[in-house]
C-alpha cells in the first residue's frame, strides 16, 4: 500500500515536502492501526480470555459470535437504527447549515451554538430527559425513541462538517449558475453540493458512527432491545471476553470490504474526482 | 449596521425540520434538567422547588470547579495533538488519488469501528508494565524499569488523541479540498516557498475545517469518561465523570443536572468566543 | 460540469431508495417492537434481571429454568449491566408506573434509597412460606437477602507468600507498583483503609487519606468492575488487591493462582435484597418466585456456585464451605458490620475527598 501511495503521490504535482508529509503521515496511521492489529489478533484465540499472543489460535469466538443469536440481534438492530438515522441526519442538518450560513450574520454564532449544544450535554443527563419523555409516551424501548435520540446527538457533527465545507465554498460558483438561469434549488444541487461533498460525507459518516456506537442514551430508552453498544457493555462488566475482539474485528472487516467494493465500482468516498 | 433583508432571513426556514425535533428531544430535556438543578436533593430525596444548593456546593466544595477546570485543560491537550496530528493527515489525503484517499479515510475511521473497552484492552497490551514498549526498551537495556506510561495522564490522552483523531481530520480534509489549488499554484509560481505559501495560503483558507475539527475535538474530549477509568486507572478525574457518579451511586440528579448545565453554558461560551476569534481572523 | 451532473443524480437515487428502504424496514419493524413491549400482562409472564457470564448462565439454568418449567410461566429476562441494578433509571419507571422488572434486587445502600423514596413493595413472612428457614436478619420488610459474597483480599500465590493475614500488606513495600485498589465500591476501599488502621471501620476522615496518599505510589489503577480487575491480574500489572471472593473462585478454576483471603482486622459480607418494586406488572409471580428460590434447592445451587445462602436447612461440603468463607463460623466472627445509612449519607462527601484525593 504504501507503494502505491507513492507512486499516487509521485503523479502529483506538490508543492510541499512531500516525502516528510508521507513519513509522518505513516506514523500517525502506524499509531492509529497498531491497537488495532493487536486487537484482531487476540480475536484469534481459543482461550476465554484476552491474552497477547494468544496460547492457541482459532476461530472460536468468531462461530460463537455468528451463530448468536443475541449478537445477531444487536447488530440487525444497531445497523437499522444507524441506517434511518445517517440519511435523516444528514438532510436535517445540511439544511441547518446552510441556514446558518446563508441567513443573516446577525446571531448566527448564538443560533448555531444552540443547534450543535446537544451535542454538549452529557450523554446520561440528556438520556434521563428522553427516558421521561419516552416514558410519557410509552414509547421507550422502540425504534419510536431511538431514532429521534440518535437524531439529537448526530445532527450537530453534521451541522458542523457541513458548515466548515460551506465556509470554504466559494459562492460565486453558485451565483455564476444562476446568472445562466438556474433556479436557486438546482444551483445549490448541481454545484454547491458536489463541491461540498467531503463535509456531506464526513456528516454521514459521523452520524453513522455516532449513531452505531452510542450507548449511554440507549441504555435509558432500552429495556429488552439490546444495541451492539448495549450487548458488548453488559458482556464486558462481567468479563473482557475475546467474542468482542471479534465483533470488532467483524466491524473493520465490514468496513473493509465495503470501502474495496465502492472503490472497484468507481464511486470513490471524499469526492476526489470533483476537486480534480 | 448590517440591514437584514428578508431573503437572508427566509433562509431560516431551513432550521425549522430540527427545531421540530430539538423541542422534543432536547429543549424539553433541558427544561427538565433545569427544573431538577433548583431541586434539593436531602437525604436521597429530591424535591423540587427553586433552591440553590447545588450550585452553591460546586461552586464551593473546592473539587467541582478544579476538575472542571482539568477537564478543559485535558480537552485542549487533546485538541491540540489531534490538530497537530491530524493536520498533515488531511493534507495528505488532499494530495494523493482518491483510492489512496480512500484507505487512509478507513486507516482514520478505524479506531472509531471497534468497541472503547476492547480497544483499552490493547493499549495496555502496548503500554502496561509488562507491555511490548517496556518489554522492548528494557530488553534494549534503554531503561532498567519500566515506564509508567498509562494509569496516567499521558495513557488517557494517546488513547483519546487515538480515538478522536478521526473528529479532526475529516472536517480538516473536508476544507482543505474546497480550496482551489490554483490559489497555492499562483503563489508558487510568484516565487513563493513552501513553507510560506503553506503559512500564507493553505493555513488561513483552512481556517473554518481548523475550527470545525477542534469544536468537535474539544468537546467530545470534555465528554470523555470511560478512557480515564480505563486507561488513567481512575486518577485522571474529569467532570463527566463526577457526573456519572452522582447518578450512578448516588441517584442524584439535582447535582449531576447542576453540573451538565455548568458544563453546558462553559462550551457554549467558548463557542461562541471561538467563532468570534475565527470571525475577527478572517476580517 | 456535466459530469458532475452525473455522478450527483446518481448519488440521489441511490439515496432515495436507501430512504425508501429504511422507511419500510421502520414500517416493517415497529409493531414487532410493541408487540414484545405489551406481551407482558399476563400472569404467566414475568420480566426479570438477568446477569451476563457465568453468573447469568447459572440464573438461567438453576434460578429461572426450573422455576419457569415447575410453575408454566414465561419470563423475558433483562441484561443487567454489571451486578448494580439500574436505580437511576428504575425509579423514574416506578414513579411512572411501569417498573420494567418484577423482581429487583438490591444493594444494601440501594434499600435504604429505596426506603426512602418508598419505591418497593413490602412483603410479610407470611407471603413467604420459605423465610422460616432463613436466619433472621436475612429477611428484610422487602424480601429475602440473596447471593453473600464477601470482600477481602485477592493474591497471586506465586508471587505473594507467606499468604496475607492483614489488609496492610497492600502498603508493604516489596508488593509497591503491583496492587491496585478498587473504585467501582470506594466506600468499602475506605472502611478497608480504617480497618487496617483504626482497627474500626468509621469515619472516614482526614487521617484515611493520609493512608491512601501513602499507598498511592505503589498503586497501579483504580479499577472499577470485576472484569477490569480480573484483567489486571491476567495481565501481571497486579499481583494484589481487594476483591470478591466468587470472582476468584471462577478464576481459580480457570487455572489462575489466586487465593482469597479474609485478613483479620476484618472483611466484609454483603448480599441483596430480591424484592418487588411497587407498581410491578405480576407482583403475585413474584412473590412465589421469591418463595421458590429461597429453597433448599436453589439455595444449595448457589453455593456449589460459589456464594453464601442464609438458608439454615443447606448443608456445604468441605470445598464449597471454603469458598462462600460465611460458612464457617470462625471466620463470619471476623466480619465487619457495616453502618449502611452512614455510607448512604455520607457518599458525597466521601466522594469529594476521594475526587481530591486523586486530584492531588
Amino acid at each position: 500500500m504504501g507503494k502505491k501511495l507513492m507512486s499516487n503521490l509521485e503523479g502529483y504535482r506538490s508543492l510541499w515536502p512531500r516525502r516528510i508529509l508521507v513519513i509522518f503521515s505513516s506514523l500517525v496511521l502506524f499509531f492509529l492501526t497498531a491497537p488495532l492489529v493487536i486487537l484482531i489478533i487476540q480475536s484469534f484465540t481459543n482461550e476465554s480470555y484476552l491474552s497477547f499472543p494468544p496460547p492457541t489460535y482459532g476461530t472460536r469466538w468468531y462461530t460463537e459470535v455468528i451463530y448468536s443469536e443475541d449478537w445477531q440481534n444487536a447488530t440487525f438492530l444497531s445497523l437499522t437504527i444507524a441506517i434511518i438515522v445517517t440519511p435523516l441526519s444528514l438532510v436535517l442538518g445540511t439544511l441547518v447549515a446552510f441556514g446558518l450560513e446563508r441567513g443573516p450574520k446577525k446571531g448566527k454564532q448564538t443560533i448555531q451554538a444552540i443547534m450543535i449544544s446537544p451535542m454538549v450535554l452529557p450523554h446520561i443527563v440528556l438520556g434521563l430527559g428522553l427516558f421521561k419523555i419516552a416514558l410519557q409516551f410509552n414509547i421507550s424501548d422502540s425504534l419510536w425513541a431511538f431514532v429521534p435520540a440518535h437524531l439529537t446527538i448526530t445532527i450537530p457533527f453534521v451541522i458542523v462538517t457541513v458548515g466548515a465545507s460551506l465556509q470554504t465554498f466559494n459562492t460565486s460558483l453558485e451565483e455564476a449558475a444562476r446568472s445562466l438561469g438556474a433556479s436557486k434549488f438546482w444551483a445549490v444541487w448541481y454545484i454547491t453540493l458536489p463541491i461540498i461533498s467531503p463535509g456531506l460525507i464526513a456528516g454521514a459518516i459521523f452520524s453513522f458512527i455516532i449513531s452505531f456506537d452510542e450507548f449511554i442514551i440507549t441504555f435509558f430508552l432500552a429495556t429488552f432491545q439490546r444495541t451492539l453498544p448495549l450487548e458488548m457493555f453488559s458482556t464486558l462488566m462481567y468479563q473482557v471476553k475475546p467474542s468482542i475482539a471479534a465483533v470488532s474485528a467483524l466491524t473493520l472487516a465490514i468496513t473493509a470490504i465495503l470501502t474495496v467494493v465502492l472503490m472497484f465500482r468507481g464511486q470513490v468516498v471524499g469526492g476526489g474526482k470533483i476537486i480534480k | 449596521m448590517e440591514k437584514i433583508d428578508n431573503n437572508k432571513i427566509s433562509s431560516w426556514w431551513l432550521l425549522v425540520p430540527t427545531s421540530f425535533l430539538y423541542i422534543i428531544t432536547f429543549f424539553i430535556p433541558l427544561i427538565t434538567l433545569l427544573v431538577m438543578s433548583f431541586s434539593r436533593f436531602e437525604s436521597s430525596v429530591t424535591t423540587v422547588g427553586f433552591y440553590l444548593d447545588n450550585y452553591e456546593k460546586i461552586l464551593t466544595d473546592g473539587i467541582t470547579l478544579k476538575i472542571f477546570f482539568q477537564t478543559v485543560e485535558l480537552s485542549l491537550m487533546i485538541t491540540l495533538f489531534c490538530l497537530l496530528l491530524g493536520y498533515p493527515v488531511a493534507m495528505l489525503m488532499r494530495r494523493v488519488g482518491p483510492k489512496a484517499r480512500l484507505w487512509i479515510l478507513l486507516l482514520v475511521v478505524s479506531p472509531l469501528l471497534t468497541s472503547i473497552i476492547v480497544r483499552n484492552v490493547a493499549w495496555v497490551l502496548i503500554l502496561g508494565r509488562s507491555g511490548m514498549i517496556n518489554d522492548l526498551l528494557i530488553s534494549w537495556g534503554l531503561i532498567s524499569k519500566p515506564l509508567p506510561l498509562m494509569y496516567n495522564t499521558f495513557g488517557v490522552v494517546l488513547a483519546v488523541v487515538h480515538v478522536y483523531l478521526s473528529f479532526m481530520v475529516l472536517p480538516l480534509f473536508a476544507a482543505l479540498s474546497s480550496i482551489n489549488n490554483s490559489l497555492e499554484e499562483a503563489a508558487a509560481s510568484l516565487g513563493a516557498k513552501p513553507l510560506s505559501i503553506f503559512l500564507n495560503v493553505t493555513l488561513p483558507l483552512s481556517l473554518p475545517g481548523i475550527m470545525a475539527g477542534c469544536t468537535l475535538v474539544f468537546i467530545l474530549s470534555m465528554g470523555v469518561y470511560l478512557t480515564p477509568v480505563i486507561m488513567g486507572g481512575n486518577f485522571v478525574v474529569t467532570l463527566p465523570m463526577l457526573i456519572e457518579d452522582a447518578v450512578r451511586n448516588r441517584y442524584n440528579w439535582p447535582e449531576a443536572s447542576a453540573m451538565a448545565l455548568l458544563l453546558l453554558i462553559a462550551i457554549g461560551i467558548m463557542i461562541v468566543i471561538s467563532s468570534s476569534i475565527q470571525k475577527w481572523v478572517k476580517s | 460540469m456535466k459530469k458532475n451532473k452525473n455522478k450527483l443524480s446518481t448519488i440521489s437515487r441511490r439515496e432515495i431508495i436507501k430512504g425508501a428502504g429504511a422507511a419500510t424496514a421502520t414500517v416493517l419493524v415497529t409493531p414487532y417492537f410493541f408487540v414484545k413491549a405489551h406481551a407482558a400482562s399476563d400472569p404467566k409472564h414475568m420480566r426479570m434481571y438477568n446477569f451476563d457470564g457465568n453468573l447469568g448462565d447459572f440464573y438461567t439454568k438453576h434460578w429461572y429454568g426450573p422455576f419457569m418449567e415447575k410453575f408454566d410461566v414465561k419470563m423475558d429476562f433483562i441484561r443487567l449491566k454489571g451486578s448494580r441494578a439500574p436505580l437511576e433509571k428504575v425509579q423514574a419507571q416506578i414513579n411512572a408506573g411501569q417498573p420494567e422488572t418484577d423482581v429487583l434486587p438490591l444493594h444494601p445502600d440501594q434499600v435504604i434509597f429505596a426506603k426512602r423514596n418508598d419505591l418497593m413493595r413490602n412483603v410479610t413472612r407470611s407471603e413467604i412460606p420459605e423465610s422460616k428457614n432463613f436466619y433472621d436478619q436475612f429477611f428484610t420488610e422487602y424480601g429475602p437477602n440473596l447471593v453473600l459474597w464477601c470482600y477481602g483480599l485477592a493474591y497471586n500465590t506465586e508471587k505473594v507468600k507467606p499468604a496475607p493475614t492483614s489488609w496492610k500488606i497492600l502498603w508493604d513495600k516489596q508488593y509497591a507498583g503491583k496492587v491496585a485498589l478498587n473504585e467501582g465500591l470506594k466506600d468499602q476501599t475506605l472502611q478497608m483503609v480504617n480497618l487496617a488502621f483504626k482497627g474500626s471501620p468509621y469515619p472516614v476522615d482526614a487521617e484515611t487519606f493520609k493512608h491512601l496518599s501513602d499507598i498511592r505510589p505503589g498503586l497501579v489503577s483504580l479499577w472499577g468492575s470485576g472484569a477490569d480487575a480480573e484483567q489486571l491480574f491476567r495481565n501481571d500489572e497486579i499481583v494484589m488487591t481487594p476483591f470478591w471472593n466468587g470472582r476468584v473462585t471462577k478464576l481459580k478454576k480457570e487455572g489462575l493462582p489466586l487465593e482469597f483471603a479474609t485478613p483479620d482486622e476484618g472483611f466484609f459480607v454483603r448480599s441483596s435484597v430480591y424484592g418487588i418494586p411497587k407498581n410491578a406488572r405480576n407482583p403475585e409471580m413474584a412473590l412465589e418466585w421469591l418463595n421458590w428460590v429461597m429453597g433448599k434447592g436453589p439455595q444449595k445451587k448457589m453455593v456449589e456456585f460459589g456464594y453464601g445462602t442464609p438458608n439454615k436447612l443447606v448443608e456445604h461440603t468441605p470445598e464449597e464451605a471454603k469458598a462462600v468463607i460465611v460458612a464457617d463460623p470462625e471466620v463470619v466472627k471476623k466480619a465487619v458490620k457495616e453502618d449502611f445509612t452512614r455510607i448512604l449519607d455520607n457518599s458525597a462527601s466521601w466522594t469529594d475527598m476521594w475526587t481530591k484525593w486523586k486530584s492531588t
